[in-house]
């Protein structure tokens, strides 16, 4: 198994019990499952309290089945600093398994199965500000459809193009779209 | 059995290089200072301008020295055509104020003539639409002719421009993308999922370490180099001296010779800068090719350019470095850039 240096855990495939949530989760957005992708699983340096216990979250990488045998073995001796995109970030909380998606499961389903259900379409003044970081307010909705299974949603522009992930908050008569990640945070990042 | 440069072949190449520059200097010292003096702003080395005197005629020198004065040579954007299409962008972009204009040599190539925005504050640009890269470096990768299933790795690959463009190209590549940089490959990894690139893996270390990873059947080195194509750029713009072009040198000998040991049979490298200097390209490739006789250079299949050069400073160039590919301001409107297609015969 491949091995990175530094401190940096190795990258493993994702055990079942994550796959399965993983694909439960992708279900929200999509009737289609990916092909030809596997999972890849690495622990992450940031600890965090659970309980009396300290859990690291696990980053979770998507790759081309065709990048597969590489990570089987073929790359020795070498620091893999990732493989695929990076597509979600899990933590295990009160024993089940929380999904946080990235930007990357948005193309991955965009590219691989299509955005059916489970996604909120906004106008041009509503994309601007999601992409600056703001919410999402109700009059910048144009569609939602679905999200009341996984409360998540792909935010979506009008060409139906992912801008990231947003979470559905319901105030009295409206709702709007808390900003949960955007597309514009790699350049507010400075990564 | 494979032959690779030694440390000795390398030392003696970098001998010949200090001895016939520093000839080529004394030659043609007194015309190399007019014209340092006459493009100042270019912030040419004396050393620089005479290495220039050698490799072209005076007019035609100063008609390129002229453009990268006035910094002719436009922004590009290579399309995205795993999410959208040429057309449908292009319309896009010209209802947000920005001009442009087909890429001479490539079909997912633009020209931006004008824009009122930064190019890359565009949200099409932050929804992976569009990647910001110049004319023709864009060529590189297309030079290569990336085969789906084929084990390709780039060996200095940053932020991944030219990654993603082999992943563009041939999505089912089993690519492997390699920098001492961390940080880099921090941003290449950003950008494999800002472009919906799946099939990268990318692995830190110093890629004169190739051989110890694995054979590939096609390697990308867009080495490390001067820079003397980014003339028109401000940040370009610095004097090279010889031990500029010498340290240059050394690094491209040694990662060409990790390229050469790494490659399958019947494999392709494809050497690229963004350079015009002839001892950074026809100079090291020709190094390469004496010391790996199953080594050849193929004419890379991608229009325009000039052929490579074969007779400068008396140095010992292969004839076959003819088949080199240059592109320069003044002849292609791009920045300067070398491209050389060496393949393994089996």
């Amino acid at each position: 198994m491949p091995h990175s240096k530094e401190g940096i855990a190795p990258l493993k495939p994702c055990p079942e019990e994550l796959v399965k949530a993983l694909q439960n989760f992708i279900k929200c957005f999509t009737l289609q499952r990916p092909q030809e992708l596997h999972y890849y699983c690495r622990e992450t340096r940031e600890e965090r309290k659970a309980g009396k216990a300290t859990e690291r979250p696990i980053d979770v990488y998507a790759l081309q089945d065709s990048l597969n045998s590489y990570l089987k073995g073929e790359l020795p001796e070498a620091e893999l600093v990732f493989a695929g995109v990076h597509i979600a970030r899990v933590y295990r909380r009160s024993g089940r398994l929380k999904i946080i998606p990235m930007l990357g499961l948005a193309q991955l389903l965009r590219v691989y199965t299509g955005i059916t259900n489970g996604y909120v379409k906004v106008a041009e003044k509503g994309e601007q500000l999601f992409l600056y970081g703001r919410d999402v307010l109700p009059e910048s909705i144009l569609e939602l459809k679905g999200g009341e299974e996984c409360s998540i949603v792909v935010v979506l522009n009008r060409h139906g193009e992912p801008l990231g992930w947003g979470r559905i908050v319901r105030r009295a008569n409206s709702i709007y779209i808390q900003n949960l990640i955007d597309a514009g945070w790699y350049l507010r990042s400075g990564v | 059995m494979k032959t690779i440069a030694s440390k000795t072949t390398v030392d003696q190449a970098l001998k010949e290089l200090r001895d016939r520059l520093t000839s080529l200097y004394h030659k043609h010292r007194l015309r190399a200072e007019k014209l340092v003096e006459r493009f100042k702003e270019l912030r040419l080395h004396p050393h620089q301008a005479s290495r220039y005197l050698e490799m072209m005629d005076y007019k035609e020198l100063t008609v390129m020295l002229e453009k990268f004065l006035e910094e002719g040579v436009p922004k590009s954007i290579r399309v995205n055509t795993r999410l959208t299409t040429v057309e449908k962008l292009a319309k896009r972009l010209e209802e947000k104020g920005v001009t442009l204009k087909r890429h001479p040599y490539i079909d997912y190539g633009l020209i931006i003539v004008e824009t009122r925005h930064p190019i890359g504050a565009l949200h099409e640009y932050m929804l992976g639409l569009y990647t910001i890269q110049g004319p023709a470096s864009m060529l590189a990768v297309p030079a290569l002719q990336p085969r789906n299933r084929a084990r390709i790795a780039d060996m200095c690959a940053g932020a991944g421009v030219k990654t993603t463009q082999i992943s563009q190209h041939a999505p089912s590549a089993r690519i492997v993308a390699i920098d001492v940089n961390r940080r880099k490959l921090i941003a290449l990894k950003n950008n494999a999922s800002r472009l919906a690139a799946f099939n990268i893996t990318a692995v830190r270390m110093d890629a004169r370490n190739l051989p110890k990873l694995s054979t590939f059947n096609q390697i990308l080195l867009d080495a490390p180099c001067s820079g003397e194509g980014l003339l028109h750029t401000s940040k370009g713009r610095w004097p090279r001296s010889l031990e500029d072009t010498l340290s240059r040198v050394k690094l491209q000998l040694e990662l060409l010779t990790a390229a050469a040991q790494a490659l399958a049979d019947n494999g392709v490298l494809l050497y690229s800068t963004c350079t015009i200097s002839v001892e950074e390209n026809e100079y090291v490739v020709s190094r390469i090719l004496e010391a790996n006789p199953e080594l050849t250079v193929e004419n890379p299949p991608i229009p325009g350019g000039t052929p490579g050069i074969t007779d400068y400073a008396g140095l010992k160039l292969d004839p076959r470095v003819k088949m080199c590919r240059r592109y320069y301001p003044h002849t292609d409107g791009t920045e300067g850039f070398t491209i050389c297609r060496i393949v393994r015969r089996g």
